[in-house]
């Protein structure tokens, strides 16, 4: 199933861009994604991500669906 | 109303937002950038966001605040962008019947912003610059 990725902050400096598209196994869970991403981008930073899917938070266990853009978070510093 | 703008922000403009007869406090904070961070000058930052989320973030805190102080009415602007020191990153304007509950949404605003909108600042120093999202720095 074809997913969307967004990559923001330093993660998105790692990856060189802001958004990827995924080709992943269905039934692919957001554990499964990092395990991907950890694989492709081995600097990526072990810490704990938070991550959205459509825009919400969504915990390690949520499956992915065709067309989900899933979003990579580091800790926020707005404000 | 909430706004992400790579424009200056008047803060007055923001205020205009929720003024009204019927209100007698309106409470704004204003975050500015600062020149120092843990001892390194900084010379300027910039503001990366996700923007689709970043100001559904921003309406889910207005109606929160709406929902447990029945205010009048909550504005919102971010920067987002290169900012300069000094310049304003963010406004909150909050304006209600009577000042304690706006006072108190106010500080919950910001608060809440720092903890759970996705926008993200990078610094940058005279050596170098870094952003400004993992734990060691934003906790």
């Amino acid at each position: 199933m074809k997913v969307i990725l967004r990559l923001f902050a330093s993660y998105r400096e790692l990856a060189g861009t802001g958004r990827i598209e995924l080709d992943l196994p269905q039934g692919t869970d957001i554990s499964g994604l990092l395990r991907t991403v950890r694989r492709d981008f081995s600097s990526f930073p072990d810490a704990p991500v938070h991550v959205a899917v459509n825009t919400e938070f969504v915990a390690s266990g949520y499956e992915l669906h065709e067309g989900d853009e899933i979003a990579l978070l580091p800790p926020v510093s707005g404000g | 109303m909430i706004e992400l703008t790579q424009e200056p922000i008047r803060i007055e403009s923001v205020m205009d937002r929720v003024k009204q007869n019927t209100c007698g406090a309106v409470v704004t904070f204003t975050g500015t950038v600062r020149d120092n961070f843990q001892g390194k000058r900084v010379l300027y930052m910039e503001y990366d966001a996700y923007p689709e989320m970043a100001t559904k973030k921003l309406a889910e805190i207005t109606s929160e605040i709406q929902t447990r102080w029945g205010l009048a009415d909550v504005a919102i602007t971010h920067r987002v962008g290169r900012v300069e020191i000094g310049e304003v990153v963010v406004v909150i304007a909050v304006a209600s019947a009577h000042r304690l509950e706006a006072f108190q949404a106010c500080q919950y605003a910001i608060d809440r912003i720092k903890k759970v909108v996705p926008i993200w600042k990078k610094e940058f120093y005279e050596d170098g610059s870094s952003w400004i999202d993992d734990e060691t720095k934003t906790a």
